[in-house]
């Protein structure tokens, strides 16, 4: 589960680690294993993949990616024919067609989302994954809490909801690259 | 040769799996090193893969791919840049790479990287995980992560291992003894038989 939300200069990215079903807990808490792209510093963007890990690890350890300041034009011309690209090197488009995957691309304070079918959106205010039961996030704003307040009260009315386990869960802001984990 | 569980602690990764297997509905065990689901390499690198034989071999006989960097160390970095290229390459032009009903390539198998105390695993869509403390993959890796889970650090692990694989004998019939067990420090295969 990956929700990005804005927040007054940068945008927050937060990932669950608690639904990870192949890592243990601890695993899916590692920075090595998480499916972000951090860029390097001074390039202010941060990619998240909601699915297809194996291309986004090819992109976190690809000076080429992490070295480029992402914006609508870099995402449009260089980010999505690279995703294009590498799936196709790796047989991973869909019926030969669609890179398997879903993406997003914060950087400063703007969100981009890259479709399967490589189409760029820019997001208006926050950012969810394809997930049926969650398009009522999309109307979920940062709101005056405090991010990790913020995205805490979210995953856990996310449980309440679901029944899922949320947490641990993985908070970036997108201007620094760093992250905090809130536990529960 | 389904299923390979592994525990990483004081600096060595220990593994175990099964020399013995059900091919077309009848028992087989391997007696011979070059049939084990592991490859011990002289640069202290332990390999092991479960799944399509073929892939396998391929990959067992190619074992020279599997360098450590510049650094002599394993890290994700370099797993996923240069050894997942590598190993894509050499299932595609062998041409053991299968396909899904949607059309997505990959090989039929996991494969465990295991240098010192870290462990790579690497599932059939050349995705990569690092491991943390305990790991299985695949068939039954659910009955033994159970036991994983319980591994007391303070004992034998190797032996603690393979007691995992016994318990998980009780759910399933195609986990069997032989089991075969190595270690990133004494880099030597144990077979246990019972």
């Amino acid at each position: 589960m990956y929700i990005a939300l804005k927040g007054k200069d940068t945008v927050y990215l937060a990932i669950s680690s608690g639904s990870e079903l192949s890592m243990t807990e601890g695993e899916a808490l590692l920075e090595e294993n998480l499916p972000i792209c951090i860029g390097d510093k001074g390039t202010k963007s941060l990619i998240c993949f909601s699915s297809q890990t194996m291309i986004t690890q090819f992109m976190k350890y690809d000076p080429e990616v992490t070295s480029k300041h992402m914006n609508y034009d870099t995402v449009l011309n260089f980010l999505v024919p690279y995703i294009m690209d590498k799936s196709s090197e790796y047989g991973q488009l869909v019926n030969n067609q669609e890179a398997n995957f879903y993406a997003v691309v914060c950087y400063d304070n703007e969100i981009y989302e890259i479709g399967s079918n490589g189409e760029v959106t820019h997001v208006d205010s926050s950012w969810s994954h394809n997930g049926e039961p969650y398009f009522a996030l999309k109307k979920v704003t940062m709101g005056q809490e405090d991010p990790i307040t913020r995205f805490r009260n979210i995953f856990r009315g996310l449980e309440r909801e679901t029944g899922r386990k949320f947490f641990p869960i993985s908070i970036y802001n997108a201007k620094t690259g760093n992250r905090k984990i809130v536990k529960s | 040769m389904n299923t390979i569980i592994g525990y990483i602690s004081d600096g060595k990764v220990s593994l175990a799996s099964s020399t013995a297997s059900y091919v077309n509905g009848i028992r087989r065990v391997e007696r011979t090193v070059e049939n084990y689901p592991f490859k011990i390499l002289k640069n202290g690198i332990v390999i092991g893969f479960i799944g399509d034989r073929t892939a396998r071999q391929v990959l067992f006989s190619h074992s020279r791919i599997f360098k450590l960097d510049r650094n002599k160390d394993l890290t994700m970095s370099y797993v996923t840049g240069v050894l997942i290229p590598e190993i894509h390459d050499l299932f595609h032009d062998a041409d053991v790479e299968t396909s899904s009903d949607d059309g997505l390539m990959g090989f039929a198998g996991n494969i465990i990287i295991a240098y010192k105390d870290k462990a790579f695993k690497i599932y059939g869509d050349y995705e990569v995980e690092l491991s943390l403390q305990y790991f299985a993959m695949g068939k039954f890796k659910v009955f033994s992560r159970v036991y994983l889970h319980e591994i007391d650090r303070h004992k034998d692990i190797e032996e603690q291992l393979v007691d995992c694989f016994r318990n998980a004998c009780g759910n399933t019939d195609d986990i069997q003894a032989p089991f075969i067990t190595v270690n990133t420090k004494d880099l030597h295969f144990n077979i246990v038989e019972d």
